[in-house]
């Protein structure tokens, strides 16, 4: 089997006449973590979705662990864990309930279904109905879906939106411990910070490309920016001219 | 199978909990309601005159006709269930469940959905024309055959409507379309006529119908199975992103002189929504109208059933001549269908009526749009039944300009109601779709006889009615609740 969990070639999504993924390229190797940062727009969310087979590309193509998605979809999906950035739940399934639900459908054991709900803080509200549930909530139970399975490729968009400071904590600490069992995650985020500290290989979208690829150091002596805060890193290589908050002012 | 019975136990859990929230809506006013309906129609039925017969072709293509709008009433609605894409279900779109799991979660879905409406009202018709509810095994199994191919056609028909905003070749698949969905109307029209107790007069006709039914049943699961597992992964962005702006942005620049401010931009919303998201529901409305006229039409000029007014009676008498009645009662019908999309509408923006309360819409406002909104899509209807009656030389020509007054009347009342009453359950579309058109129907056909009496009701309620429709609007908008 081939090292790399994620092999894209030439991806390219469109919308009409809208380019939202433009022929990009990539490579994601097992147990890597690998965040895709972007204005809003730039194509993150559509690539993530032509992965986890929610759309379907105009050209190029996408293997998850050796499978190609277009001709093997459903052995891809048997790898992969997706949080997706707009969330709809049952809403009159208890949270307990529905992690099962996907659990059986992931053919995954059900008694994995307890851990998650520990580890995201879901103990006191697993029996209440979804439709009661805050965006934390829902966010904290998209993320125990996702990983329910303990699949070998984890898809996570927006995963920090509506959690708190303590539980992006534990994410953080949760994302090392799925790569060190060799897990490979794609991320995609805006909080820079956590960008920096969590993954291996960022990539910089823009406009449906992919226009700056490397480490978060390689990206920093790219940028010229050594010292700067990773968010004009990022503001440098996404505009194509350098960007700081000292030029801003 | 075992994944597609862990999806459908999550569907039922979550439905039968929802229907524990509306013990009231469904143990006390949905009986109510339809147990008036099917007692007023039984008296009707009762005290009408016998008429003929008609012919069994003629039967066959009245009901084809009824089988064909079931058929494209269901359109749009399958197309979310096969398209999953606004369902909590989109989420199993990346777990490792096949496409036949995704196909037939939405095939039981559309068969509930059929089953509760056929079930009920050829149950109640069945002891309407009989006079006896005999509930059979072989009249459930009828019915049985004509929900799975009313179902089976509504999904076929849905994705066939997805693919046409992709593919090329678009008349080839609106042939190909065509050519199973007419047997599919034919043979449903055949079942309903089986199941109201008209049997086929040659010999063995039962049993073709049978094999009929069960060959075109099996044909278009078959089709729509392969088909989806086809088209699906194409298709599901496509079905999340129909759209039609030319016709909206037209509807927008239409209203943009009539109304100010507020009612103006909910009005032209309303009605890019319409055009955008209720497609099928706004053709069905359309034929069913259309079909109002055409009946109508038919009666004045293939029969005698309705006499004719002679032009030297006075205008006072010409107005309760039958024919007269008959269009006023035709307007009434139709304005009632086209505005029966308000609740429709209702019930699809109530997730974003969040916008109205940020920026401090009042109730009057928003109730305001509704009503004005009803007007309009109905706005067609007195127009379509006079021409209809005013095309057969039903109305005298001393009468022409006051029956289309009166049409407008009548239209200007139906739609006021239906409007007035846009925010009684807002949640329950199905339950305020019945309660609206009871009430407006039938104060729009008692008026259509004595609109005399209609004009001085309208002048003493309407302020009445209208403030109740703005407290209800107002109480929704601060409370969010039915």
């Amino acid at each position: 089997m081939s090292e790399n969990s994620i092999e894209i070639v030439e991806a390219t999504k469109l919308y009409g006449k809208l380019v939202a993924v433009d022929a990009v390229s990539l490579q994601i190797k097992r147990g890597e973590v690998y965040a895709l940062v972007g204005a809003n727009g730039a194509g993150k969310s559509s690539l993530m979705r032509a992965i986890v087979g929610l759309a379907q590309l105009d050209a190029g193509r996408i293997s998850i662990c050796g499978h190609d998605t277009k001709k093997n979809l459903l052995r891809a999906k048997r790898h992969t864990g997706y949080l997706p950035e707009e969330l709809l739940f049952y809403e009159r399934l208890t949270g307990k309930e529905y992690l099962r639900l996907v659990a059986g459908l992931k053919e995954a054991d059900t008694m994995q279904v307890e851990d998650e709900i520990e580890f995201y803080e879901l103990k006191t509200v697993e029996d209440k109905w979804i439709g009661g549930y805050s965006l934390g909530m829902r966010k904290k139970l998209g993320l125990a879906a996702a990983m329910t399975g303990r699949p070998q490729v984890l898809v996570l968009d927006e995963p920090l939106n509506g959690l708190d400071v303590e539980m992006m904590r534990k994410l953080r600490g949760r994302i090392k411990r799925e790569q060190e069992r060799g897990c490979t995650l794609l991320v995609s985020s805006h909080v820079m910070d956590f960008v920096e500290r969590t993954s291996n290989r960022v990539g910089i979208m823009r406009a449906g490309r992919l226009v700056a690829e490397g480490t978060p150091e390689e990206l920093r002596n790219q940028a010229g920016l050594s010292d700067a805060p990773f968010e004009d890193v990022f503001f440098g290589l996404a505009s194509g001219k350098e960007f700081s908050l000292k030029s801003d002012k | 199978m075992n994944k597609l019975s862990l999806i459908v136990a999550a569907l039922s859990r979550d439905k039968v909990r929802w229907a524990s929230g509306q013990l009231y809506y469904l143990l006390v006013l949905a009986p109510l309601v339809l147990g008036l309906s099917y007692l007023t129609a039984s008296r009707v039925a009762s005290n009408a005159p016998i008429a003929a017969k008609p012919s069994s072709l003629l039967a066959l293509t009245l009901t084809a006709l009824v089988e064909s709008c079931l058929i494209l009433s269901g359109v749009s609605r399958s197309a979310t269930e096969i398209y999953n894409v606004r369902l909590a279900e989109n989420y199993f779109n990346s777990l490792p469940v096949n496409l036949g799991t995704h196909l037939f979660t939405a095939f039981i879905k559309r068969l509930a959905r059929v089953a509760l409406v056929l079930g009920f009202v050829f149950l109640a018709l069945r002891s309407l024309v009989t006079s006896a509810a005999d509930l059979n095994l072989i009249f459930l199994f009828w019915l049985a055959l004509l929900i799975f191919l009313t179902a089976s056609a509504q999904m076929f028909a849905a994705l066939c409507w997805v693919h046409s905003h992709r593919t090329q070749s678009k008349l080839a698949l609106l042939l190909g379309a065509v050519m199973l969905l007419m047997p599919a109307a034919a043979l449903g029209g055949a079942l309903m006529l089986n199941l109201v107790s008209f049997p086929f007069s040659f010999p063995h006709g039962q049993l073709y119908l049978l094999a009929g039914a069960a060959t075109e049943f099996f044909a278009l699961l078959f089709i729509t199975s392969v088909l989806h597992s086809r088209w699906r992964i194409f298709d599901l962005e496509h079905a999340a992103m129909l759209q039609s702006s030319r016709i909206a942005n037209f509807a927008s620049l239409a209203t943009k002189r009539l109304w100010g401010g507020s009612v103006r931009t909910q009005l032209a919303r309303d009605l890019q929504l319409t055009l955008r998201f209720f497609s099928a529901r706004v053709y069905l409305a359309l034929w069913l109208a259309a079909l109002w006229a055409i009946s109508l039409f038919v009666l004045l000029v293939t029969t005698d059933l309705l006499p004719r007014a002679g032009v030297a009676r006075s205008i006072f008498e010409l107005t309760w001549s039958p024919s007269i009645v008959a269009t006023k009662v035709v307007a009434v019908l139709t304005t009632a269908t086209l505005a029966a999309l308000l609740p429709l509408l209702v019930a699809y923006e109530l997730p974003y009526l969040w916008l109205e309360r940020a920026v401090g819409v009042t109730g009057k406002q928003l109730w305001q749009a509704k009503c004005w909104y009803a007007r309009i899509v109905s706005l067609p209807a007195p127009l379509i039944a006079w021409a209809a009656g005013a095309s057969t030389n039903a109305l005298p020509a001393n009468y022409i300009v006051p029956a289309l007054l009166e049409c407008l009347w009548l239209w200007w009342l139906v739609s006021t109601l239906i409007g007035a009453l846009a925010f009684e359950m807002p949640t329950k579309p199905g339950l305020a779709l019945v309660v609206m058109l009871t009430f407006a129907v039938a104060v729009g056909l008692f008026v259509s006889l004595l609109w005399p009496v209609g004009l001085l009701l309208y002048v003493f309620g309407i302020s009445q009615i209208a403030g109740r429709g703005e407290a209800r609007a107002k109480y929704f908008l601060l409370t969010g609740e039915d």
